[in-house]
């Protein structure tokens, strides 16, 4: 994987975070130069070595392998370092410094997006002369954990094989257990002063209680044996006779020993195991206050030692210490250096890089809604400066108001489309998967396409973006699929062998157009027409009437296709219905041009959110209704002389054109007084022009758009519902269905 | 008047029905003369049976002397009259039948409502209306009401008056009617309920003496139906056994769970559907839509038919015309095709209920792998966090993901598994054998898989249509198997 | 084989309980902090404890000590997060018998169950 691949916030991530790493390393390397050999420096070398194994644990994510194994040789250089291996000298800092250097012209390559060049061969050679030849290349640390080091088993010792996460623990068990050692001791002197006993006693129950645990965790059966049976003793030891009180604490030393020597194999996997039978019996015996043989008691001159050869636990003098144990080789050592890695991570982010931040998405999606709440109560107060301006009230009261009202409009306006901004995403995010969708169109069907894509960069609404996937798939499938011809027909035609199909989107004031335009053979208006007759959408003389678009649109029905067979690709025309209810749901709207044997173009208008809009609400009945305000043309009052039928559908003459009226009252089946004077709303979509006879005209208003559920509409024209300045809610008209039912003849309705 | 002592005198008198007693006192009667005890003796003498009742009665009456000149009449004792006993009788608990004709509104929970023409959408439907009732076993269809016995009455005498009891009802109930301890007839099987004055049954066959028409409305029975004339425009008749219509089958919609044997053919105009669970058997089809699980045998001709066969096609003698004909096993028919060139569709190897489920199948897998990857490109996300930065609730969440994606990886391997099988399964079923005894004609489209071959000569019977060497060929008997391009035009881009 | 979940996080115990049900074990019991957890095993019994460390009202340590108190050998195995870790000795002493850190894959948890089982059967 190349860094051009790459997720670029991951790759942005990367590079901040490595750019912070090096400003350490070339601080701590200075530093390192100037401080005496000690802990401080011990301290910095260690800093650095974990600075450098964060970037090359970084890179190897990312897959940058020119910086990894230049970091490694640097990392294996430290290790060294850090295990005082090598010195810190001037001509040691010359490399280390240097190779800070390459690293980062590395990072600044990546950054630039150019290849990286490999660091130079004199360097890598200094590195590689600071290990040490001989010196196998040495494994990452976390590999080492994993690995089983070679350890020679005695008499006795079995490898502990415990699982990763219990193995991980081992190093703070060993501190621990150490320290039970040592207390142990105390306790034995304890024990042996009468006025102390009884702590002694309860100090030892609980160490052993302590030390059964663990043994008992970490598989040491033989451990937690030992443990049992001075748990016995802490029980009896308030009682034990003083003649046999030193019997008891020599077996109890004896027990430490065991204890002691367990811990220290500990460090290397080793569980141990003793033949403890006579040990822990005769311990029971002289602990319930039963002295135990002359011939027993005479020999180990109370040396815990021979205590343990002569119950045969041990067989020779032990070797007191098991020596040699190098640091870095015990997996306890690599734990503990893995712990403490864990907990050192850079806090501190520096200014490098593109100021952005991660936000995630219901946080995003609250906030929206948080906004949309907002921008309702905004409405009440609005609501109420109407109301305010009713009452008598002091002038200056209902100004002050008013003024306060409006400020809180604007900024709520302004915090709206701040929030929304956020929520906004490049059509990219979904014009990048098409150039794949169209190639394997291409290949299945052995045509030729090219796909042109422009205004990816266009930002839209995350939920447009989502509602808009599966049309343009469906969209574009299609032209590939129906629309471009095969390559030997496009020939004959004259055209040139391969297909394009253009995607466009762009802005379009407060809408986003997306269309998409194929050079394919375009749509056949009898083809389409005849099959509309005979799926009844239309009757032939009706579609006499029709326009050439308004015959494309068939296409768009449910369950219309053209395909003549059903094709994998392009199914069984359930595909543009989809399209259809789709941009439908987020109030857009789709217009067809189509040329026979020049192609097809499908532009789709959207609103570029669909969460809260700008509508106005209408009185019908006894009801207000909301109607997108980016639909509505004018509106007018229709006079008498303006208003005429034709062909049983009510239409009005406005200036130059002709209109059909749809009587709302009707459409929406709301009785109550009918006024006298009405309005009409005209409303557009597309090319497509009606007018709504309304009761009432309410005001304009900020609408916070609630999807409903098909099935509360019951079909109805409505496209979701808000919740209105008074607290009451409204439906929100849909414009594309009403149009559409203003140019089919009312069948249904009537 | 039967007893009178004397014209001046005071009388009791009783009716020949013994049903009352009464005393008259004269009006010049000497009032003061006159004790309750010699009422009661005069009562008594006349045969009447001295009641409290009675008693009280004669108390009151002298308690209450008229107007002076005034006779007094008075009865003072009744009869209890018989109360005779009830017949027995069956009382049915089912919703009668609309015997009437008239229209039913839709209440009736029995039928399903069905607005069979718009026009009239609020109203009601009279397609709706069902001259049967349909029972399913544990309906309580009727109870038998035992005969009362009566209760005998008593006249004014004290003699007994005897009620005459009444007669039990005997009703025949078969198997399919059963008559449980409290008399109830509770019905034992699916069917329609047949009652007579002295049986009752439940009856798995339906069987319509004339049309299905407004007589009878529309069928849906849980058993099997026998129309001896034919189906009438717009009817449906639905059932889970099979059935079986002599006449013709106008544009209604059969639906059945065994066979259809349609006699007379089913003539459609375009809004004849069948449904058929079994065998369809048929004089002929046209411009019907049909789906057939088992398989389809025609006398004469399928015409302008959208047929989906699910097992074979059995009709040497048969011809298909036009329309799409979809069909999973073999078929054999006379001729497909007309010489006018009419489009006819013919769709072989498909199996139908099976390749939606595969493509089902196949969407659920992609969903689950997009979901598997949106799961990866969170943890990638979240993977590059280091540790000491992650908070609790990243880490639960991280937790979450690795769980989440375990199980969308356990359902995706269930899906791809399931996939395979369905897939198998389809294989298995698929036949290309389409023999054709007398004539393929051109203009016919023989699609098999992804390729689609229109007809360009006649091809002359008997011939069969098979795949070989993953070819589609035609071969006639004992020759040697010709590929069907060199007779048809290969229309759909070959696929891979 | 009777589950007692005890984690405040709905989440992480609808997770656990997923794992568990895949490994066949479906009798469990949750409990959303240590107090709650203590009502419930007098009655519940449980055979195996999963225990969260981080808890409102009574943590997953003082728990166990109290569990354990109690006399019950029932294998515990403790939930923990990275910081914790160091801390998993005093868990260990207390009678926690396995331990797995958040993040943790299904099979991580899985294998720890198995682990800790075969470890109480063999005992």
């Amino acid at each position: 994987m190349g860094a051009q691949d790459m997720d670029p916030s991951l790759l942005q991530d990367f590079l901040t975070e490595s750019s912070e790493l090096i400003e350490k390393l070339d601080v701590d390397l200075v530093t390192l130069e100037s401080v005496a050999e000690g802990d401080e420096q011990k301290e910095l070398l260690n800093s650095i070595f974990r600075a450098l194994h964060t970037i090359k644990g970084a890179a190897s994510f990312l897959g940058l392998t020119t910086l990894i194994t230049f970091a490694h040789a640097a990392e294996d250089a430290l290790n060294r370092m850090r295990k005082g291996e090598i010195e810190v000298t001037s001509e040691v800092m010359d490399v280390l410094l240097r190779s800070v250097d390459v690293l980062r012209s590395m990072l600044e390559e990546i950054n630039a997006s150019e290849e990286i060049t490999p660091a130079p061969d004199d360097l890598l050679g200094q590195l590689h002369a600071l290990v040490g030849n001989d010196a196998p290349a040495k494994p990452d640390t976390e590999k080492q954990t994993q690995a089983q080091p070679e350890v020679k088993l005695e008499e006795g010792q079995t490898k502990l094989e415990l699982p990763p996460q219990k193995v991980d623990l081992l190093d703070f068990m060993v501190s621990d257990l150490e320290e039970v050692v040592g207390q142990l001791t105390q306790c034995i002197e304890q024990a042996r002063v009468t006025a102390t006993r009884q702590d002694a006693a309860q100090h030892l129950a609980e160490l052993a209680e302590n030390t059964y645990k663990t043994g008992y965790f970490f598989e040491l059966d033989d451990m937690s044996k030992v443990a049992k049976a001075l748990e016995a003793v802490a029980d009896h030891l308030a009682d034990v006779p003083d003649d046999v009180l030193g019997e008891v604490l020599v077996r109890v030393a004896a027990a430490q020993t065991l204890i002691k020597q367990q811990t220290e194999a500990l460090c290397k996997s080793i569980a141990l195991s003793w033949p403890l039978d006579t040990f822990l019996q005769r311990l029971e015996q002289v602990t319930t206050g039963n002295p135990l043989d002359k011939d027993v008691t005479g020999k180990h001159n109370n040396d815990a030692a021979q205590v343990l050869v002569l119950d045969g636990v041990l067989k020779a003098p032990v070797a007191s210490s098991t020596e040699g144990s190098n640091e870095s080789t015990t997996p306890a050592d690599q734990a503990r250096a893995a712990a403490k890695k864990g907990g050192d991570a850079p806090t501190a982010r520096g200014s490098v890089g593109e100021q952005t931040i991660r936000v995630e998405v219901h946080r995003l999606e609250s906030l929206l809604n948080l906004v949309g709440r907002l921008v309702l109560n905004k409405n009440r107060v609005l609501g109420m400066t109407r109301k305010v301006r009713e009452h008598d009230l002091p002038y200056e009261v209902e100004e002050q108001f008013a003024a306060a009202a409006s400020d809180l409009d604007q900024l709520t306006g302004e915090l709206q489309l701040g929030v929304m901004r956020t929520r906004m995403q490049p059509l990219a995010k979904l014009f990048d998967r098409y150039p794949r969708v169209i190639r394997d169109i291409a290949r299945m069907t052995d045509k030729k396409i090219d796909l042109e894509i422009a205004g990816k960069e266009t930002e839209v609404d995350k939920s447009v973006l989502e509602v808009l996937a599966d049309p343009l798939v469906h969209i574009l499938r299609n032209s590939a699929d129906h629309g471009v011809e095969t390559p030997d027909i496009r020939t004959a035609a004259g055209k040139p062998e391969t297909g394009t199909i253009r995607l466009t989107a762009e802005h379009q004031g407060s809408h986003v157009r997306v269309e998409i335009a194929d050079n394919g053979k375009g749509l056949h208006r009898e083809m389409l027409g005849k099959k509309a007759v005979e799926r009844g959408l239309v009757t032939p003389e009706q579609l006499a009437m029709l326009s050439d678009e308004e015959v494309f649109r068939f296409i768009f029905a449910p369950g219309f296709s053209t395909a003549e067979k059903v094709s994998d690709l392009s199914g069984r025309g359930v595909g543009m219905d989809v399209v259809r209810t789709n941009i439908a749901k987020i109030n857009g709207a789709i217009n067809i041009s189509s040329a026979k044997g020049k192609g097809t173009t499908i532009e789709i208008l959207i609103p570029l959110t669909v969460a809260i809009m700008p509508a106005m609400m209408v009185g019908v009945g006894r009801h207000l209704y909301a109607i997108p305000l980016t639909s509505i043309t004018e509106i007018v009052r229709p006079e008498q002389n303006m208003v005429y039928t034709v062909s049983g559908q009510p239409v009005m003459r406005l200036r130059d054109t002709v209109l059909p009226l749809l009587n709302m009252r009707r459409i929406l089946q709301e009785s109550g007084d009918e006024p006298k004077n009405k309005f009409a709303v005209m409303i557009a979509v597309g090319q497509q022009r009606a007018g709504l006879v309304v009761d009432r005209l309410i005001g304009q208003q900020e609408v916070v758009i609630k999807p409903l559920d098909d099935r509360y509409t019951q079909g109805g024209p409505f496209s979701g519902a808000t919740i209105r300045e008074d607290g009451d809610v409204s439906l929100i008209l849909d414009v594309i269905q009403l149009i559409r039912q203003a140019q089919t003849p009312e069948r249904a309705a009537a | 008047m039967s007893t009178t002592v004397d014209q001046d005198t005071i009388r009791v008198i009783i009716p020949k029905d013994h049903m009352t007693a009464e005393l008259l006192i004269p009006a010049d009667f000497p009032r003061d003369t006159l004790t309750e005890q010699t009422c009661l003796n005069l009562l008594q003498q006349s045969g009447v049976e001295i009641t409290e009742q009675v008693t009280e009665a004669v108390k009151q009456m002298l308690a209450t002397p008229p107007e002076t000149g005034q006779e007094q009449q008075q009865v003072l004792a009744t009869a209890t009259p018989a109360q005779h006993g009830d017949h027995g009788y069956v009382q049915w608990l089912v919703s009668e039948p609309d015997q009437t004709k008239e229209p039913q509104t839709g209440q009736d929970g029995q039928k399903e409502k069905q607005k069979e023409d718009a026009d009239n959408g609020e109203e009601v439907s009279h397609y709706d209306r069902s001259a049967y009732i349909v029972v399913k076993p544990g309906d309580v269809v009727g109870r038998v009401i035992e005969p009362t016995a009566g209760a005998d009455g008593r006249d004014v005498l004290g003699k007994t008056i005897a009620a005459i009891p009444g007669r039990p009802i005997f009703i025949k109930n078969d198997e399919t009617i059963l008559r449980d301890g409290a008399d109830q007839l509770i019905a034992q099987a699916d069917g329609v309920l047949n009652r007579t004055p002295d049986s009752v049954a439940v009856c798995q066959l339906i069987e319509v003496p004339d049309y299905v028409d407004f007589s009878t409305g529309n069928i849906d029975f849980t058993g099997s139906v026998v129309v001896r004339k034919g189906v009438r425009d717009c009817f449906v008749v639905k059932a889970t056994g099979s059935v079986e219509v002599r006449g013709l089958i106008e544009a209604a919609t059969i639906e059945c769970g065994g066979s259809l044997t349609a006699q007379g053919g089913m003539a459609g105009r375009e809004r004849g559907f069948a449904k058929v669970g079994g065998n369809l058997t048929a004089k002929y089809l046209d411009n019907i839509q049909a789906e057939v699980r088992g398989d389809m045998e025609i006398w004469r001709e399928v015409i302008n038919c959208d047929l989906l066969i699910h097992g074979e096609i059995k009709s040497p003698q048969g011809t298909v015309i036009g329309g799409k004909t979809v069909i999973t096993g073999p078929a054999e028919v006379a001729a497909l095709g007309s010489g006018a060139f009419v489009a006819t569709e013919i769709i072989l190897g498909t199996v139908p209920h099976l390749e939606p489920i595969a493509q089902q199948l196949e969407r659920l897998i992609e969903q689950l792998a997009t979901k598997r990857e949106k799961i990866e490109y969170e943890q990638k996300l979240m993977g590059k966090k280091k540790p000491s930065m992650m908070t609790n609730t990243d880490k639960e969440r991280q937790t979450e993901l690795m769980f989440e994606h375990q199980t969308a990886s356990t359902k995706h391997n269930e899906g791809q598994a399931a996939h395979a099988a369905v897939i198998e399964r389809i294989q298995q079923l698929r036949t290309v054998n389409l023999k054709i005894n007398n004539k393929l004609f051109t203009g016919v489209t023989i699609t098999v898989g992804k390729q689609s071959f229109v007809m360009n000569k006649d091809l002359k019977g008997p011939v069969r249509i098979l795949v070989e060497n993953r070819e589609v060929v035609y071969c006639r008997d004992g020759a040697l198997p010709t590929p069907l391009t060199t007779v048809a035009e290969l229309k759909a881009a070959p696929a891979k | 084989m009777k589950v007692l979940l005890v984690d405040d996080s709905k989440t992480m115990r609808n997770i656990q309980k997923g794992i568990l049900t895949q490994l066949g074990y479906t009798d469990i019991e949750e409990a959303c902090d240590g107090l709650d957890a203590l009502s419930k095993v007098g009655a519940f019994q449980p055979d195996l404890l999963l225990v969260d460390w981080n808890m409102p009202n009574m943590d997953g340590l003082t728990f166990v000590k109290q569990f354990r108190a109690k006399g019950s050998k029932a294998p515990i195995i403790m939930v923990t997060t990275e910081a914790e870790k160091s801390r998993v000795v005093e868990a260990i002493k207390a009678g926690v018998n396995n331990y797995v850190v958040k993040p943790f894959t299904p099979d991580s948890l899985s294998q720890r169950i198995k682990e800790t089982l075969d470890r109480t059967a063999a005992a």
